[in-house]
């Protein structure tokens, strides 16, 4: 009986205390590629914080499922989802650099982001933490391109307690398929303008006149 | 016997917490998904962009011609 109830204050307890979660390693984000083929793309960072309560990134919640203590973001979230954006296209091939300066055929990735929010999801017997990320991604060149698509993500750890391994481990799943996610986007966007990104940050273009291939 | 209201209480508490969830999962609202990108504009043509008609352009290492 005194053991119970050792269980059931220190997993209470648990619920009390605030939660802090950290971004994913960039080799957690997005197996290495070369589908960027070397073209440069300028990433806005920190995207713009859109979200409704920017005083945290998440709850914590009793059994009850009333809300007890926050989920911190040890990195601010806007510059959380920029900067693995910039990982992610650096592993896949991309020459990903914040916040370069404009040039005639660069890439230029703006991102908004309009929800970043982790909190356990309850169920029967299980106690899921869950998060919940969503982005709208405008690119744009001085050559005229202009293209927006928003994404949602969720990541969802299933586990009995809500531990801030778990919460962590839900945070991590959501970025890692809102990189991978956005990398391919970026990607089947990019192919259909082949001229762009071809451009260093400065803006030199990188053009061979001939005619035919070498 | 009726039920104690406290005791209604406590087991409406996780039914009302199911149905929340339900009715606001995200993933049971698609839209919030883009399928593809909005281009409200494109760039411009190679051409336009001052490479010569049968001229050609680089992108990793790939060159590209510009049809003539």
């Amino acid at each position: 009986m005194f053991a119970a109830c050792l269980l059931a204050a220190g997993v209470s307890g648990c619920a009390f205390t605030q939660v802090n979660i950290r971004p994913p390693a960039p080799e957690e984000l997005i197996p290495t590629s070369v589908v960027g083929r070397a073209r440069a793309v300028s990433v806005d960072v920190p995207f713009d914080d859109q979200r409704l309560d920017r005083s945290r990134c998440g709850t914590q919640k009793n059994g009850y499922n009333t809300e007890t203590a926050p989920v911190v973001c040890q990195v601010p979230p806007e510059t959380w989802l920029a900067s693995a954006l910039m990982q992610g296209l650096e592993r896949s091939g991309f020459h990903a650099v914040a916040n370069s300066p404009w040039g005639p055929a660069t890439v230029r990735i703006h991102g908004e982001l309009q929800q970043f929010f982790v909190e356990p999801k309850l169920n029967v017997f299980t106690f899921e933490p869950e998060a919940d990320i969503a982005v709208r991604l405008v690119v744009t060149s001085a050559s005229g391109l202009n293209a927006e698509r928003r994404f949602y993500f969720k990541g969802v750890k299933p586990a009995l307690l809500g531990t801030e391994d778990q919460f962590q481990a839900a945070s991590r799943m959501a970025t890692q398929a809102a990189v991978q996610a956005m990398v391919q986007a970026i990607v089947s966007l990019l192919d259909r303008y082949p001229a762009l990104g071809t451009t260093s940050p400065t803006g030199q273009v990188s053009v061979a006149y001939g005619h035919g291939l070498p | 016997m009726r039920t104690p209201p406290l005791f209604a209480a406590l087991l409406a508490m996780p039914i009302m917490s199911c149905a929340r969830h339900v009715v606001i999962d995200p993933e049971l609202v698609p839209s919030r998904n883009d399928r593809d990108w909005t281009v409200h504009s494109e760039p411009a043509a190679p051409v336009d962009a001052g490479i010569s008609p049968g001229g050609s352009y680089v992108v990793g290492g790939v060159r590209h011609v510009v049809e003539p």
